[in-house]
């Protein structure tokens, strides 16, 4: 298969949150909460397909961005994702990392984002 | 990669010219279906006249100028989106015919497929309804053939369940179920948030069932 040739992002839709629901619960992130006001919710596909989400929150007067994929999504497709989504938000936009989550880190970086603090990214 | 199945199968995502291969083309290729989706949002709120190459951009968080390493110009997107859209509609109804066991059932497939697109594309189906006539003249025949292809496998369907009908009337009743499809779900819509897709689809089958039938 490889990369996918599109990734596109949609403002996520009520039939969307079974199948998201199912991936963040494999991503082992937590249970979710419907997407309220305070949040952005897009949804990521991949060639058509639902991969995953890309969300936005507001914490403390700052932007933080998320991004959730299986852990089988190649980190590609979370940079593409997140490329897409960071281009559309006013900066700085921040991003969390759990300590040994090399990947993500990765990914922030390939798309920009740079360490400020441990965990802690910062897209200028 | 999750193999799940989105609610709608022939989502529009504005085909690219030919498969990426690298990061930058794949890059390109994301960027391009990004300013195709936004286009059809706005220019189904605005109006194409009302929506400027600028307002593209910013939609997609990059400069106007940007924009025309896509596309040439504003009418260019519009003709990538209606041309896309006619071209996904028509594959699915040829898909639809081949694989439905008998008439009956490719009429069920038929309206369940074009709902999932009018619900799935509210916005691009909103486009095409007002704003063909923008188009140039050689790429609107072109999308024009393409729909005259697609409501023929409609009034072919139609034939077979009801032969006694005049073509001239399956063909009226074809365009007359487009219009409830098409236009309900996009003038269901509230603000910011989409119809339940769910329980407006059931409906909407079962009205334009008995519309084609009656």
């Amino acid at each position: 298969m490889g990369e996918p040739a599109v990734v596109t992002l949609r403002a996520t839709r009520d039939t969307d949150l079974d199948t998201l629901h199912r991936i963040t619960h494999e991503a082992g992130h937590g249970p979710d909460h419907d997407p309220g006001d305070d949040l952005e919710w897009r949804t990521v596909r991949a060639d058509g397909e639902i991969v995953g989400r890309v969300t936005s929150r507001r914490e403390g007067g700052d932007v933080f961005v998320a991004v959730s994929l299986p852990p089988s999504a190649s980190e590609a497709v979370g940079v593409r994702a997140l490329r897409l989504f960071a281009d559309t938000l006013p900066r700085p936009l921040h991003a969390k990392v759990a300590a040994a989550d090399e990947a993500s880190a990765a990914m922030l970086e390939h798309c920009g984002f740079r360490r400020v603090d441990a965990g802690l990214y910062r897209l200028d | 990669m999750a193999s799940t199945p989105t609610s709608t199968t022939m989502g529009f995502t504005g085909e690219p010219p030919a498969a990426p291969r690298t990061d930058r083309e794949r890059q390109k290729a994301d960027r391009r279906a990004a300013i195709l989706t936004a286009a059809a949002r706005l220019f189904a709120e605005r109006g194409y006249a009302g929506v400027t190459i600028e307002d593209l951009g910013t939609a997609v968080g990059v400069s106007g100028p940007a924009v025309y390493r896509h596309f040439p110009g504003k009418s260019a997107v519009l003709a990538a989106i209606l041309e896309g859209a006619s071209r996904s509609l028509l594959d699915g109804a040829d898909r639809v015919r081949i694989e439905a066991p008998d008439a009956a059932s490719a009429l069920r497939a038929l309206i369940a497929f074009h709902v999932d697109f009018a619900l799935a594309d509210a916005d691009v189906i909103a486009v095409q309804d007002r704003e063909l006539e923008q188009l140039d003249p050689g790429v609107r025949h072109e999308v024009r053939s393409l729909q005259r292809r697609y409501v023929e496998h409609w009034v072919a369907t139609l034939a077979e369940l009801r032969p006694d009908r005049a073509e001239m009337e399956l063909r009226f009743r074809a365009h007359a179920a487009f219009g409830l499809l098409n236009s309900t779900p996009h003038s269901a819509r509230t603000p910011g948030r989409r119809p339940a897709d769910g329980a407006v689809r059931g409906i909407l089958e079962e009205m334009a069932w008995a519309s084609l039938l009656s």
